[in-house]
């Protein structure tokens, strides 16, 4: 009898899984037609979180994207500045608080914020892959797939791609370091022109140092091994804290934010600044903040080369509205225009190959970078990002060992 | 009736906007370092209490905003009260008033990054003093931003402050009839140095020194300036707070709590030695 009651509340507790799964899979706005999803996206106001600090992007936004969603889709697009941990700061308190309608329908993320957001499941998905125009991506491409090494399942819409560059002045250093001996050398012989940011660029200039010394990202792939990453590690540390007094102002202090690098790159103040983007130096020269002398270049570990997205709040009120405004993100329109770098200038997410030949015609017709990299260049030197606890744990130790160490 | 009526509703106005979000947040905060609130908590722990407390980092944070906001209001009060003395009746009006209270209109991150500009080693002054010959490249300017000694911040408050701390002094000479106190103890033969530290600087230090110790307080939990002048290490204890809350590890989150909760605890015990209801006599 005993038993005979076991079984039946197994069978009851297997029954009740595949009707909540069952109800999950025709509730969740990613299975429904998606000319059901058009037409009740129509009217709704989707609220975007983003970085609002580039003002390319911006332009982006405001004179194109929000005023197509509005013509084409019926669809308010408001913008509201925010990034990293400010958003997964956002969607914890909604979590705490069991809210149900969040404020946030779409958030501009990757690596490190997908992580955390995963962490705590605060995103909505799976869905990338549902959408009509995810036909131009290729999600086998590892770096798509995964982001910085956590695979994405759909729980984020890619929206570009971004390379790590390091940018220097040819008028000012004559012989560009690449590896970290170079570095080294040329250190000492120009001591104060030098430094790196508190920030995810420093972060990211480290972790690639960090490859270096493990001889290439192989031997960092997949999760954090805490073996080698103590054994690497302490070889950076060691190099950072050996050649430290001679970086802008001794190595006393470090930059709160790459912004104030670049700044002081453009007074000559350092000789060196760091980019996401390879059209950065264009738009930097464009702008005057550069010379014209300013070059990109690769380090010897090659160049870090990830993904950014977007992605929806697990609460957000208007998830088929969300859906639309992605879908049309990776629209061969709006990426080609994107990509222009008089728009944005953001690397295409798209598969080049899966483009019809109009697309094509169009992407080809696109101004060319003056000062940056060619992109096989970057391509051919790119490594992928790692895990996200290798990042966390380079941020703690880079105060443990080099700014808190007297 | 209406009297009463009349009372309950400032009464009402301070607790719903004041008492009440200052109370929740208070104990939001207590709650999440003792791991009681918190997705990734997991229940009442003293854990995050332990690791902040014997972080040298956040006990090295607190005395260093101690110190510099000491030092910030010391210089603020002393120069405010020389330009009340001397030029006070010239700051009253016409243009030197204009460019003294201009700089209350600077938001603190504006005023940041203006003296960034103004005194780092690519900056104006340095480029400046290269334009003239003083110095043989920019990087022979001295260190006034990310400096040891605090100097780029000490500025940039000072330049934010200072209009504030004369107009007090300015307000307080009219109100507490200064001037006739200066005759009254001039004509009981009183030297002018006793005038001064046995009159006038008792009167002004005690009628301004709840505000001193309000823009005190303020000092303390300033986050701009500090975080564009500032060094890397030591950090104020808004720096270290937003830290700790917005860095990359999550699980840091509770020793920004932490923090936050032992510098309200700070402000608590600030205001109730200094501002006791005897003393609450602004005068601005």
């Amino acid at each position: 009898m005993k038993r005979f009651s076991v079984f039946l509340l197994t069978i009851f507790v297997v029954l009740c899984s595949c009707k909540s799964q069952k109800e999950h899979e025709i509730t969740n706005p990613a299975n429904k037609p998606w000319d059901s999803i058009l037409a009740t996206a129509k009217g709704k106001t989707v609220v975007m979180n983003m970085y609002q600090g580039f003002k390319k992007g911006n332009n982006y936004m405001n004179e194109y994207v929000i005023p197509t969603l509005q013509k084409e889709y019926g669809i308010t697009l408001k913008i509201v500045s925010g990034q990293g941990k400010e958003i997964v700061n956002n969607v914890m308190a909604e979590k705490e608080s069991g809210s149900a309608k969040g404020q946030i329908d779409l958030c501009w993320i990757n690596g490190e914020t997908f992580y955390q957001l995963m962490q705590i499941e605060g995103l909505y998905g799976p869905y990338a892959e549902k959408l009509p125009n995810a036909k131009y991506i290729d999600f086998t491409d590892p770096i798509i797939k995964y982001d910085f090494q956590t695979e994405v399942k759909g729980y984020e819409t890619p929206w570009s791609k971004s390379s790590f560059i390091v940018i220097t002045d040819t008028a000012r250093v004559k012989k560009i370091p690449v590896t970290m001996q170079d570095f080294e050398s040329y250190w000492k012989q120009n001591p104060g022109k030098f430094t790196l940011a508190q920030d995810f660029m420093g972060l990211t200039l480290l972790k690639s140092w960090l490859v270096e010394i493990a001889g290439g990202i192989k031997e960092l792939e997949g999760p954090l091994d805490e073996a080698k990453y103590k054994k690497y590690s302490m070889q950076l540390w060691d190099f950072v804290n050996r050649n430290k007094k001679y970086f802008w102002k001794n190595g006393e202090t470090f930059p709160a934010s790459n912004v104030t690098i670049s700044q002081m790159f453009g007074t000559g103040e350092v000789n060196f600044t760091f980019a996401f983007g390879n059209s950065d130096i264009d738009e930097k020269v464009e702008e005057g903040l550069y010379p014209k002398s300013a070059k990109g270049f690769i380090l010897q570990a090659g160049s870090t080369y990830n993904t950014n997205y977007i992605g929806i709040p697990f609460n957000s009120a208007n998830k088929e509205a969300a859906m639309v405004v992605c879908n049309f993100l990776i629209s061969p329109e709006a990426q080609i225009k994107k990509s222009d770098l008089k728009m944005w200038g953001a690397g295409l997410v798209l598969d080049y190959s899966k483009l019809g030949a109009n697309d094509e015609q169009k992407f080809n017709d696109l101004p060319k970078l003056i000062y940056g990299l060619p992109e096989v260049e970057i391509k051919q030197k790119s490594i992928k990002e790692t895990e996200p606890k290798y990042m966390i744990r380079v941020d703690e130790d880079f105060r443990k060992y080099v700014i808190d160490a007297k | 009736m209406t009297s009463r009526f009349k009372n309950i509703i400032p009464f009402s106005m301070l607790v719903i906007l004041a008492i009440i979000p200052l109370v929740l947040g208070i104990g939001y905060a207590v709650s999440y370092s003792f791991g009681l609130t918190g997705v990734l908590n997991n229940g009442f722990t003293l854990a995050h209490w332990q690791t902040a407390l014997s972080n040298k980092d956040v006990l090295m944070s607190f005395g260093y905003s101690i110190l510099l906001s000491f030092v910030s209001i010391v210089l603020c009060v002393g120069a405010a009260a020389f330009l009340a003395f001397y030029i006070g009746d010239k700051l009253q009006s016409g243009r030197l008033s204009y460019f003294l209270y201009l700089p209350m209109a600077f938001p603190a991150l504006v005023a940041a990054f203006f003296f960034f500009q103004f005194l780092s080693n690519g900056g104006f002054l340095s480029r400046f003093f290269f334009q003239l010959g003083f110095i043989k490249t920019i990087d022979d300017f001295p260190n006034l931003v990310n400096d040891k000694y605090s100097i780029g911040i000490l500025a940039a408050q000072f330049f934010l402050t200072l209009p504030v701390f004369v107009l007090l002094n300015l307000s307080i000479i009219k109100n507490e009839n200064i001037a006739a106190l200066k005759t009254l103890g001039a004509s009981l033969g009183a030297k002018r140095s006793q005038i001064l530290f046995r009159v006038t600087l008792p009167v002004m230090l005690k009628k301004s020194f709840p505000t001193v110790v309000l823009f005190f307080i303020f000092k303390l939990g300033t986050y701009e300036i500090p975080l564009l002048l500032g060094r890397s290490s030591p950090e104020v204890i808004s720096v270290i707070t937003v830290r700790k809350m917005q860095r990359y590890n999550l699980l840091d989150i509770p020793q920004g709590y932490v923090i936050a909760v032992l510098y309200a605890m700070l402000v608590f015990v600030l205001l109730t030695l200094s501002l006791k209801p005897s003393k609450i006599n602004m005068n601005v």
